[in-house]
């Protein structure tokens, strides 16, 4: 249950908070109390572990047919207003504990329905929700493709500054530089471009400038749960999800209020050799975030602020940024809500591209000393789900997503400013007992005005439908299409059909066997076809016959659970990409996006979790292996790693959680060599070992709603490079408290 | 898997790991081919425009005539300085620069300030001064190193409107 249960496996460093207090609740599941409103019904209750009877916090429950839900307490608990009078299915999901459901629950006006639920722990078996797969919530062991989650009790016990460095701790993912490459997708492109997408809240967020993915938008103590499926899926998702789709979930808004206030404080170590040390002093880092939550008749309210600071272990490379966050709920009946979420964001930081050189390591060249950037990004989304029965559900969504940056760069002021609309309309409709289809149209626009990229538009739609047909009892079968148009300024329109087809067999309970195909593309964004700037020395030139790259996904793949306490999950997969754009020096040191490549990546995942010792003791281990090949010139494809391995092992006992991880990555291969030109000692990159240490202690079991956690990351200080020229972070620590009240 | 050798897996692997730190600096010892230097003042008049400026250094070739700069340097037949990627030779505007180049003992028949006038690193430099001790601007005054020795006075004056010839 921690870390990594990878594909279909889930990313968790503890238990859910379990309340030792016994309850004196008879085991009687359902007791029918006294009214308390005249015109609706209550749903009130508690959820437990019925081995311990423990209250179990953060189970989600979902009232049947309705658009009502909410998740349990820190006590267990879990209350639902203002449901009319009828008869509903009511449902509770949590990781690690058997799916409960109600079937037939009444509810009565000026009723007041109290229920205690028991759940059953199934060790390895977690059973949890994802909706990445097919747009809408289902089993883990249902998906046809292989998916990871980490849950926000992760990111809090890693104190994790971003999305971006939680994403390093799944298995077959690497991020250099905010570009995400999943089993091997992406090389390098500093951030323009991306072979994966994704989505905050099922809503794709990328900036219309670059195309890239802005971690630092989302604050990520409001994340409460990453869900990561790997392979090509345009069928659904469109544009972008070439190499895989990224779901960032934010936290339900609980019924009862609740204020988070969360401190950090962390200092790095001074560098490894005195030829390192720049002079700097002691470097620190900070973050403080508070957040409420309430929900007040039927609108629920989540408000949130951070700063985060970091001064940097480098020279020229601090940083100081902002987050607000408000998420507002509102159900207009059983039937109908409406979720609208407001996020800002402003940063300022040093600009360090590459070293000086070697000996000089954490230095940026003189040219670059001063260099800053500073950005100003916003989205506003909304959310209106309607749910005509409990087999037929609609939802409209729309994003603005604007984006703002400057910088200094070469002493010369940068502007982009970009905004991104989209929106989509989607059903899901269970018209046979054997078939869910899932369908839907989305549009987009984007608007940039920039400098470096000039003034550009582009818009696109895109057409899916997709059904999952059970064709046995343990045979299930989705077939799926998606087509889209995509028209970026001056570049040719380009469209694109992609399909889908995946069989899920599940020969035993605890076997699953699954195949899947699909494909995928990515058309270019407008910092690839258009950029026009100088780097240092390297001069970036358009390209605007630019066209979009393409990959088709296969994968086997074998779940198998093993007794209580042990899972593992094998996948061999391989990917065909066309027409990959990629940065290339062609001419001296002038460089520019193009269609350079056909490659093929073909390789071999393997997931383990073990639970030993009543679950106080977990292991996780992730590992793959690929073969990233060029075919057009015949090598290994540029900045891969062929192997990456995740370990990791957690202590609980009692209050305190222990873990350490250790991370993997066999050394890049290839990279481009002209780089060595203008970046001194530009060829100097080894293999990646990096171990991480924490340790906390949470004291809400005795009344205090406080945890504290200590990390150490690097323990071992092991110096490598993130990538050309940059030098990785040495061992760090950080400190800090958490209280909810 | 059995527990105690579940548990031998992450020790072990630390055991491995702590044995190496990874990339360490190159050592703080000069290497002993820069065992000489020369060193001087480079003087400029009619600055250009700085569009036309992308990059400015002093280079010591051991050949003459040179090929292009950058393979000369990459072919090791060349010191630049400052190195590649570091800021230019001088300020936009400035009057004048003292520098000091370390270097291997020998012979260097040509010793010039390059300008990078277009965004071709290999193909865009042409000399905008060069160290010569008469009048004879297609014939170039060598700089002779000694090994351990510094050689002062290889005074440069860089005129952006009156440039040398491309030998």
């Amino acid at each position: 249950m921690y870390p990594e249960f990878i594909s279909r496996s889930i990313l968790r460093t503890r238990r859910p908070y379990h309340n030792r207090r016994r309850l004196f609740v008879l085991c009687g599941t359902l007791l029918i109390c006294s009214s308390l409103h005249a015109q609706t019904g209550t749903v009130v209750g508690i959820v437990t572990d019925v081995e311990t009877g423990e209250a179990l916090a953060g189970v989600n429950i979902q009232l049947g047919g309705t658009v009502r839900g909410t998740t349990t307490g820190v006590g267990g608990t879990f209350r639902i207003v203002g449901i009319r009078a009828g008869r509903y299915s009511l449902s509770f999901s949590c990781v690690g504990y058997q799916r409960e459901e109600i079937a037939d629950l009444p509810v009565s006006a000026g009723d007041s329905v109290q229920l205690r639920i028991p759940l059953t722990p199934v060790a390895i078996q977690a059973e949890p929700v994802v909706v990445i797969a097919s747009k809408r919530e289902q089993s883990l062991q249902d998906v046809p493709v292989s998916i990871s989650i980490m849950e926000s009790g992760t990111i809090e016990d890693y104190n994790l500054p971003s999305v971006e460095d939680a994403l390093r701790y799944i298995s077959g993912v690497n991020v250099v530089d905010a570009q995400v490459s999943i089993r091997g997708s992406s090389g390098y492109s500093r951030g323009a471009g991306s072979r994966v997408l994704m989505l905050v809240d099922g809503i794709p967020l990328l900036t219309a400038d670059t195309g890239e993915l802005n971690f630092e938008t989302i604050p990520v103590f409001q994340v409460d749960r990453l869900e990561v499926a790997k392979g090509a899926g345009s069928a659904l998702y469109g544009s972008n999800a070439l190499g895989g789709v990224i779901n960032v979930i934010t936290k339900p808004i609980p019924e009862q209020p609740a204020t988070t206030v969360r401190l950090s404080g962390g200092v790095y170590n001074g560098p490894s050799y005195s030829q390192w040390d720049w002079g700097g002093g002691s470097r620190f880092t900070d973050y403080i975030g508070i957040t409420h939550a309430r929900t007040i008749g039927k609108t629920g309210l989540s408000l949130h602020a951070s700063r985060t600071g970091d001064e940097g272990y480098r020279q020229n490379d601090d940083r100081k940024r902002y987050n607000g966050y408000a998420k507002v709920r509102h159900d207009f009946s059983e039937s109908d809500a409406l979720t609208a979420t407001f996020n800002i964001m402003h940063q300022s930081r040093g600009s360090f591209l590459n070293w000086k050189d070697l000996s000089n390591a954490l230095v940026p060249p003189d040219i670059q000393q001063g260099d800053w950037i500073t950005s100003d990004r916003f989205f506003l989304s909304a959310r209106h789900q309607h749910v005509a029965s409990r087999h037929l559900t609609f939802s409209v969504t729309g994003i603005w997503y604007h984006n703002l940056f400057r910088d200094n760069i070469d002493t010369v002021m940068h502007r982009s400013l970009s905004d991104m609309y989209r929106t989509e309309a989607q059903v899901n409709w269970e018209f046979h007992p054997s078939h869910i289809l899932t369908a839907g149209v989305e549009g987009n626009i984007e608007v940039v005005e920039a400098d470096l990229f000039g003034n550009r538009n582009g818009q696109g739609i895109g057409l899916y439908a997709q059904d999952e047909f059970r064709l046995s009892d343990p045979l299930r079968l989705t077939l799926g299409a998606r087509f889209d148009y995509q028209d970026l300024d001056s570049l040719d329109a380009d469209h694109q059909l992609s399909p889908k087809a995946a069989l899920v067999f599940a020969p035993a309970p605890t076997t699953r066997l699954r195949g899947s195909f699909g494909r995928g593309f990515r058309s270019p964004s407008a910092a690839e076809a258009f950029t026009t700037t100088t780097l240092s020395v390297i001069t970036i030139i358009p390209n605007p016959a630019l066209r979009s790259e393409r990959s088709t996904s296969f994968e086997l793949g074998w779940n198998q659970i093993l007794g209580t306490a042990m899972m593992f999950d094998v996948a061999l997969f391989q990917s065909d990409f066309s027409d990959l754009i990629e940065p290339r020096f062609v001419s001296g040191t002038t460089g520019q996006f193009i269609n350079v490549t056909s490659a093929r990546i073909r390789g071999f995942e393997v997931n383990c979790s073990v639970e030993l010792f009543a679950r106080s003791l977990l292991f996780n281990l992730g590992y793959t292996i690929t073969d990233p090949r060029d075919l057009t010139e015949d090598d290994v494809l540029k900045y891969r790693h062929r192997q990456l391995l995740y370990l990791g092992a957690v202590w609980q006992q009692g209050i305190v959680t222990t873990g350490l991880d250790f991370r993997y990555l066999s050394r890049v291969e290839r990279i481009d060599e002209e780089f060595s030109i203008v970046i001194p000692d530009a060829e100097v990159r080894v293999p990646v070992y990096v171990v991480d240490f924490r340790s906390g202690v949470t004291l809400a079991p005795a009344g205090t709603p406080l945890s504290i956690m200590l990390n150490i990351k690097n323990v071992l200080q092991y110096n490598y490079v993130d990538f050309i020229g940059n030098l990785a972070a040495p061992r760090s620590y950080s400190l800090t408290a958490e209280m909810t009240f | 898997m059995k527990a105690p050798n579940t548990l031998l897996v992450i020790p072990a692997l630390l055991l491995f790991t702590a044995c190496d730190k990874g990339i360490a600096p190159p050592a703080a010892a000069p290497s002993p081919n820069l065992n000489g230097s020369f060193s001087g003042t480079v003087t400029f008049l009619n600055w250009i425009a700085a569009d036309t400026l992308y990059d400015l250094r002093l280079i010591a070739f051991t050949v003459f005539p040179p090929a292009d700069v950058i393979d000369e340097v990459l072919q090791g037949r060349a010191v630049v300085h400052p190195p590649l990627g570091a800021g230019l030779l001088a300020m936009e505007g400035a009057d004048s620069v003292v520098y000091q180049l370390q270097l291997a003992a020998g012979t260097y028949p040509y010793v010039v300030v390059a300008q990078q006038f277009g965004p071709d690193l290999f193909a865009d430099w042409k000399p905008v001064g060069q160290y010569d001790l008469d009048s004879n601007l297609t014939d170039p005054s060598p700089v002779v190193i000694t090994a351990g020795q510094n050689v002062p006075g290889i005074h440069i004056k860089v005129d952006f409107a009156n440039p040398p010839p491309i030998p």
